[in-house]
């Protein structure tokens, strides 16, 4: 190939016209007859031979006529391909010539397509998919409604409230309840806890609508009192725990030390809407005329599935009605309780959702900075080369040729980094499923979507044809003349290009600053969130669920020797300080309430009776935990279960229901048979419990000896200085060597369970810091790029003023001077981006607004810094211009 | 002249091939070399060879150049092409064994033409 291809190749000769192919026949005709009249024949004789010899000269030439036409046409692909194969070399030369411009936009492209592919995969996936059941769209989740009462709107349901509801509703056509079920496996070596659900029967077959793999899922008789123990297992559980044995169907587990009928495996790749993590199901046999009594409580969560033609609206407005009938019908239990419908797939994403969306609306932002970089850096290349191109089109070379180079050349660079990003896709949707916290729901069947991948592929192509086309046409369309005179300085290397460029340049830094804000304030709000006091000291303390099994703990006898037993024991082990017990573990996600009185006081109405979270704790689960005590005393080895109640209560509780009052020695009536009351013997400080965010909600604190159950947490206090994640085995095996059917579940050191709940927080903030980083980088390079093109630019200019007497100094300040304007626009147009997106990001912010000035201000002052940054490079060349050379190089 | 065989169909091109093997001929060249080589046996009307001429130029068998003759005419020369010395291999090839079947069939050549 030529080193121009401007030129077209030579191939084998252009195709003749009319005037050759007649003097190629005459040059014959004539040379025959030469020929013939030397062997003596006259000329007239000759001519005659000649022509008879040859035939017929009309259909000869039809036929050269005929092939020249082919040719033609066969010449015109040939040279397209040859064409388009030289556009290629010469792009590749380019590249070559120009590495880092190359690598600048396929690294740009990459990252913006990579970090797209992968968050929208997720998001795909966790918000917008439907869920993989039957009709996904007809199921909802049913809440109480208690936010008359200063209750949250979506408050878990009694029995009895939830089958009046479902039954009584036309919209709900089936409807069943969950709870958590986590029994220890007794049998087959070692005891171990599954995670499970218990059910109602119609959970799976009628609401839900999925099929088991083997076996049954449940019927109704396995759903009532005193029916058979009976257990669906997961497919995963089934393949680990019972060997993928295919008989395994009517087999026995011993859960809690009590036999279960396994009665079917649910298909591979189940994970149930609610507890995804569940590996078996059971059914709770509830007594629906015991429940009638507990109408008031609140122990359950719901799946339902609407009537069919039933939208949620529809069916909201029935249950709104039934609602009302409910409070009258039970002034008692349901005074100012609504109830609530979600659609199943809205609840089960409602906690992620925000964080999803901002997530996503900032790498929209990424790859929209990520273009303009591209197109700016193509169009800076292009007034770049426009001297080079007006030569070689005034030379005589092929404004197409020129446009289809640049063309080729463009779409070349996207193709690779579409490519690379595509590999960059695939790679961050795998490391965002490993970063995201467990709990995002849906999050374990995220897959690289091929649609998207093939949509951004597109994309990536049409901006390379589109980037390409633009400086290409402006090049091609010129005035030819008017350019080589001026050097380009009208082109995109001129005034107008140059003001275009710097808009772009300036909306980059603009997008930027909305997402380095974002990051920002998320960054200061996790900083907040970890230093956050959490009302105890998580440092140092290791934490275990344990669940004595009623076949061996039959009693609150059987349980509380038990508990004690455990903690002398753990005690006793080297390197632990101290050992207490709570049965509900801050941040564990578990907690049980109770309505309660002041005694002595007037009675509230029915229904406004105020409530409190029961923790039942043993006398050294304060020191064991750090629980701080703000007035009175803890419970002590002296509050024993045939003694006074005794009861200490949270600071909340004492500023809603004690103000200005000492609350020691004054007594609660939480409904107890026999009119037992507790009498408030401390108070102590608020925690972080149901969250690390706020969490102001009244608690109270009771004896464990007083109050026992046979589920509940030990918390192991390790010496000063000792990791008790060490205290692990020990722990463990202090546990089992009291009874081999205990085990210690979920152990884990209690900075790890702080550190789960602010996993979500880490998560985005972790995102957002990477796209800021990224968006930063992107913007510096698009700062960098126009700077030092408009220098190259202006290189003449700058050279007139240095030797017009201008010191070196000030051409640079200039420059950078230049830079720091254009951020400076950019960041004025942020400001003001960020400050209407700010509200969405305020729910997600702690200790911080979502218009910190410190953040605002931080990032601005950053940007501007890293513009006069990126312009340094550039201003140092323009200071060294030599005015001589630049002069002279005209 | 009386005895000539008419020329079958698609044998020119070879015979195109062929005549420029040894070096560029303009197409008076090529019909002079065929009547040459053969005595006349086969009887050419000379004006088919250009159509045929320029139908392997398309085919980028042969290529052609304007030139000056050797007394002083503009003339067109062919030259054989890589291509076309790789097709005048295979297409002489294939004419042998095509003649020596037909040969053979007729029973003009005894069988010692086994391949």
């Amino acid at each position: 190939m030529t080193g121009d291809p401007g030129r077209e190749p030579p191939l084998v000769g252009p195709p003749d016209d009319d005037v050759e192919l007649d003097s190629e026949i005459r040059f014959h005709l004539e040379r025959k007859v030469e020929a013939l009249m030397a062997r003596g024949l006259s000329r007239q004789e000759a001519e005659r031979e000649a022509a008879r010899r040859f035939g017929d000269v009309e259909e000869v030439r039809m036929g050269m006529q005929r092939e020249a036409r082919l040719r033609r046409r066969d010449t015109k692909v040939r040279s397209w391909f040859d064409a388009r194969r030289q556009d290629v070399s010469f792009a590749v030369r380019q590249w070559r010539r120009n590495p880092g411009f190359a690598l600048v936009v396929v690294a740009t492209l990459a990252l913006g397509i990579g970090a797209n592919t992968a968050i929208f995969s997720v998001v795909d996936h966790v918000l917008l998919r439907p869920l993989p059941y039957p009709e996904p769209q007809q199921l909802g989740v049913l809440w109480s409604d208690v936010t008359e009462r200063g209750g949250p709107a979506d408050e878990w349901l009694s029995y009895a409230n939830f089958v009046d509801v479902r039954d009584g509703t036309p919209g709900i056509a089936e409807g069943a309840l969950w709870a958590g079920f986590n029994p220890t496996l007794t049998e087959r070596g070692e005891a171990t806890a599954v995670p499970g659900s218990i059910v109602t029967e119609s959970m799976f077959s009628r609401v839900l609508r999925v099929e088991p793999a083997m076996g049954r899922t449940f019927t109704p008789d396995d759903d009532v009192p005193g029916g058979p123990n009976v257990v669906l297992v997961s497919h995963d559980f089934w393949t680990e725990v019972l060997g993928a044995d295919p008989e395994a169907v009517g087999t026995t587990l011993l859960l809690n030390d009590v036999p279960y009928e396994v009665v079917g495996v649910m298909p591979a790749g189940f994970r149930p809407p609610f507890r995804p993590d569940a590996r078996l199901w059971s059914t709770p046999q509830l007594d629906p005329a015991v429940q009638a009594d507990g109408r008031g409580g609140f122990s359950w969560r719901s799946v339902v599935r609407l009537a069919p033609g039933v939208d949620l609206d529809e069916a909201r407005v029935q249950v709104a009605s039934l609602a009302t009938r409910l409070e009258s019908d039970y002034p008692e239990a349901n005074t100012d309780m609504g109830f609530t419908l979600n659609g199943l797939r809205e609840d089960m994403v409602a906690a992620s959702s925000t964080g999803l969306w901002v997530v996503l609306g900032s790498v929209v932002l990424l790859l929209v900075v990520a273009c303009v970089n591209v197109a700016n850096l193509l169009l800076a290349r292009a007034s770049a080369r426009t001297a080079e191109l007006s030569v070689r089109s005034a030379l005589g070379a092929d404004r197409r040729r020129l446009v289809s180079q640049l063309v080729v050349e463009s779409v070349g660079l996207a193709l690779v980094g579409g490519i690379l990003g595509v590999v960059a896709g695939v790679a961050g949707t795998r490391a965002l499923v490993a970063l995201a916290p467990e709990g995002t729901p849906r999050i374990e069947a995220v897959t690289v979507d091929l649609r998207i991948l093939a949509v951004t592929f597109l994309v990536t192509v049409g901006a390379g044809v589109l980037f390409g086309l633009v400086p290409a046409l402006q090049v091609s369309g010129r005035d030819l003349q008017s350019s080589l005179r001026e050097e380009g300085r009208d082109g995109m290397g001129g005034r107008r290009g140059l003001r275009v460029r710097n808009a772009l340049v300036a909306a980059q830094v603009a997008l930027a600053l909305v997402v380095l804000v974002g990051a920002g304030l998320l960054t200061r709000s996790f900083a907040n969130l970890r230093t956050a006091d959490m009302g105890f000291t998580p440092e140092g303390a290791l934490t275990f669920f344990v669940n004595l099994p009623q076949s061996r703990y039959p009693d609150n006898d059987a349980i509380r020797p038990a508990i004690r037993e455990i903690e002398t024991r753990l005690a006793a082990l080297p390197g632990v300080e101290s050992v207490g017990t709570i049965n509900s573990l801050p941040l564990s996600g578990l907690d049980g309430d109770s309505n309660f009185m002041v005694d002595g006081r007037v009675p509230p109405a029915l229904g406004q009776e105020p409530a409190a979270w029961i923790r039942r704790v043993t006398p050294n689960y304060a020191e064991a935990m750090g629980l701080r005590l703000v007035s009175g005393r803890f419970i002590e080895e002296r509050d024993e279960s045939d003694g006074a109640l005794v009861a200490l209560i949270n600071e909340t509780l004492t500023e809603r229901h004690f103000p200005g009052e000492n609350p020691v020695g004054q007594r609660l009536d939480f409904g107890a048979p026999g009119g037992n009351l507790w009498e408030i013997v401390g108070v102590v400080a608020d925690i972080r419990h149901f969250s690390v965010r706020d969490d102001r909600r009244e608690a109270v604190y009771m004896a464990f000896e007083q109050v026992p159950v046979r589920s509940t947490f030990v918390v192991a206090r390790a010496a000063a200085e000792r990791d008790p994640a060490l205290l692990v085995p020990e722990v463990r095996r202090a546990v089992t060597d009291l009874d081999a059917s205990l085990a210690a579940q979920r152990i884990a050191p209690m900075t790890e369970v702080v550190a789960d709940a602010l996993a979500p927080d880490r998560f985005l903030t972790t995102l957002l810091g990477l796209f800021a980083g990224v968006t930063l980088v992107l913007a510096v390079v698009g700062l960098y790029g126009v700077i030092s093109v408009s220098v190259g630019a202006r290189l003449r200019e700058l050279g007139v003023r240095m030797a017009l007497g201008a010191e070196a100094g000030s051409i640079g300040g200039l420059v950078v001077r230049r830079a720091v304007v254009l951020a400076g626009v950019g960041v004025a147009v942020g400001v003001g981006l960020a400050l209407v997106g700010a509200p969405v990001v305020a729910s997600l912010l702690y200790g911080v607004r979502a218009t910190d000035p410190v953040t605002f201000v931080g990032v601005a002052v950053l940007l501007v810094a890293v513009a006069a940054g990126a312009a340094a490079v550039p201003a140092w060349r323009a200071a060294r211009v030599d005015p001589v050379r630049v002069l002279r190089a005209d | 002249m009386t005895d000539s065989l008419n020329l079958l169909k698609g044998t020119v091109d070879v015979l195109i091939l062929r005549a420029l093997e040894n070096g560029p001929r303009h197409g008076y060249g090529v019909a002079e070399w065929i009547e040459g080589v053969t005595d006349g046996t086969l009887l050419l009307e000379e004006g088919t060879l250009y159509p045929a001429l320029h139908r392997l130029q398309r085919k980028r068998l042969v290529e052609g150049e304007w030139g000056v003759s050797d007394n002083n005419r503009r003339a067109k020369f062919y030259r054989l092409t890589d291509a076309g010395r790789r097709r005048l291999e295979r297409d002489t090839a294939d004419w042998a064994r095509y003649a020596r079947a037909v040969g053979q069939a007729l029973g003009v050549e005894g069988r010692s033409g086994t391949p």
